[in-house]
């Protein structure tokens, strides 16, 4: 129940990523006219987009952690059914 | 015959190291802080190193390693010689014994540094002596800060299991702070233009991480010593 | 407990696909333009940092007052969480000064305190890994201690001189930006009450199988 939660996590996460790509930052908002938003703009642009990145990557990360930790307890849990389905069944 | 040996043996070591990560994990992070501490000690906004901030920066580093060695055994013959039940059951508010330890530990300190400033003062040429009021504040109050959580931390780590490497891993992130104000205050004390003002305001930032530190510690001190 | 899950999980995932959209609509600010819109990930992962530090501190506190061992899951999961968006802070951060300053890290108070409170919950991590048996109560002092320096990071820009943007920045911001910061902080700290709610179980899984190992011995 809990591995489809974090599934459906993954996916939306995954899913934003992907639909933030359409809306192009920089070119529908208000722009100051003193300044030249082009060339001020640019360098920006790979720092930005480093730290979204960033973001997503270490949330990411944390989540797959705990899967994996998760994933190892449910596998004792199993071994540990079987171990008393054998000792039941042994007797 | 020899070599085969040697490397079993450091296989072995890499096999178990490999299951938990301990050794490298705790090592790495001591690391990180030792880097910082020095960082602090000798780096003051960008610039590497100055006359000034030398002596302060090896006084203090050598207060707080020193200090880490102290703490680290005071509670040693507690646990050597299994008083520290006997200590516990005695019909006192058990944050006394909190606070005598940390007396202890203040006390020897201060004896550390008595012999310790003379002799930086000597190596490296600086004016210690020239501010003695405002330096001693700086000692006293630093001193106090550091014993407060060293003291804390290392009563209850008396049973832990790693203890010799959990206590400098879990000191040195909280005394970090008392080490700059330590230095900063101390370094502006020597230099061109000593400023008594500067470092009378990192005396009073001292004070008060003394404040906090002895208060919390003393709180949370009794619970956790029930065991 | 369960029931709120799968709502708040839907409600975040839905924040989280519009905030990118939020964030690019919002006007530029005056002087960093494009750069600035590092500050709606930047604050609110500290502040999601900050709530992980407050759960981790009250449940520790809990658990060494009360005796509730499931306080002590809590106190755990706050503060892997913490150290988390601990992270998120700190990777922001510098990607926003190397352009706002020319450099990547500063030695000011509040840049040195958030990294020191970082070192302090890693080491409540190695600490409850490999302190052995009592690390449980003691690491509730450690987190007592963090959430002790925590205010510091925030009144550290009032307090001394730094370089960092003050605290007057969030109250003053325009319409368009006010609202998409807050819209962030709110999915921040709703998936940080997710990700506390998701190790939570974990623990609450841990806690069953010790139970279960127990029980097989008898």
């Amino acid at each position: 129940m809990l591995k489809r939660f974090l599934a459906f996590l993954f996916v939306a996460m995954m899913s934003a990523a992907v639909y933030a790509q359409q809306p192009k930052p920089g070119t529908e908002t208000f722009l100051p006219v003193d300044q030249l938003p082009p060339s001020e703009q640019m360098p920006s642009a790979p720092y930005v987009i480093a730290a979204y990145a960033l973001v997503w990557l270490i949330a990411m990360f944390y989540l797959w952690t705990i899967w994996r930790r998760i994933g190892k307890v449910e596998a004792d849990m199993k071994g540990l059914e079987r171990m008393r389905a054998k000792g039941n069944s042994g007797r | 015959m020899f070599l085969k040996t040697a490397l079993l043996v450091l296989k072995k070591d890499v096999a178990i190291e490999v299951k938990s990560y301990e050794i490298i994990s705790t090592t790495l992070f001591f690391a990180v802080s030792c880097v910082l501490i020095f960082s602090f000690a000798f780096v003051k906004e960008g610039e590497a190193v100055n006359a000034e901030l030398v002596p302060a920066g090896v006084l203090w580093i050598a207060v707080a390693f020193a200090g880490l060695l102290a703490i680290g055994r005071i509670f040693e013959r507690e646990r050597y010689g299994e008083t520290m039940r006997a200590l516990l059951l005695a019909p006192a508010p058990r944050s006394a014994i909190y606070v005598g330890k940390l007396l202890g530990v203040v006390l020897l300190l201060l004896l550390t540094e008595l012999l310790l400033v003379p002799m930086i003062a000597f190596v490296f040429h600086a004016p210690l002596f020239a501010w003695p009021l405002p330096f001693a504040g700086l000692l006293v109050t630093g001193t106090i800060g550091f014993a407060a959580i060293g003291t804390m931390f290392a009563s209850m780590l008396i049973r832990s299991r790693a203890r010799e490497v959990m206590l400098p891993i879990l000191l040195y992130p909280f005394t970090i702070p008392v080490l700059i104000g330590g230095v900063w205050g101390t370094a502006s004390l020597l230099g061109e233009e000593p400023s008594v003002p500067v470092a009378t305001m990192w005396m009073a930032i001292l004070s008060a991480y003394d404040v906090v530190a002895i208060t919390l510690s003393l709180w949370v001190f009794e619970p956790l010593m029930i065991e | 407990m369960r029931k709120v899950f799968l709502p708040l999980l839907l409600v975040t995932a839905a924040m989280f696909v519009y905030a990118p959209i939020i964030i690019a609509r919002a006007p530029f600010e005056s002087t960093m333009f494009l750069l600035q819109k590092i500050f709606y990930f930047h604050v609110p992962a500290w502040m999601a940092g900050s709530a992980g530090i407050t759960i981790s501190a009250l449940g520790g506190l809990w658990f060494v007052f009360k005796g509730d061992r499931r306080a002590d899951w809590y106190a755990v999961s706050g503060a892997e969480v913490a150290l988390m968006f601990g992270a998120m802070g700190l990777a922001t951060g510098p990607m926003w000064a190397r352009k706002a300053w020319g450099v990547w890290w500063q030695w000011d108070a509040k840049l040195t305190i958030a990294l020191l409170l970082f070192l302090v919950f890693v080491s409540y991590l190695l600490l409850r890994k490999y302190g052995g048996p009592g690390s449980d109560k003691l690491s509730a002092a450690v987190a007592l201690f963090g959430l002790a320096m925590s205010p510091f990071v925030y009144y550290a820009v009032d307090i001394w001189r730094t370089i960092h943007p003050a605290n007057t920045v969030v109250p003053s911001l325009g319409p368009g930006m006010r609202g998409a910061f807050w819209f962030c902080a709110v999915t921040f700290l709703m998936f940080c009450a997710l990700l506390v709610a998701v190790r939570v179980r974990l623990e609450r899984l841990r806690s069953t199988l010790d139970d279960l190992y127990l029980a097989e011995d008898e």
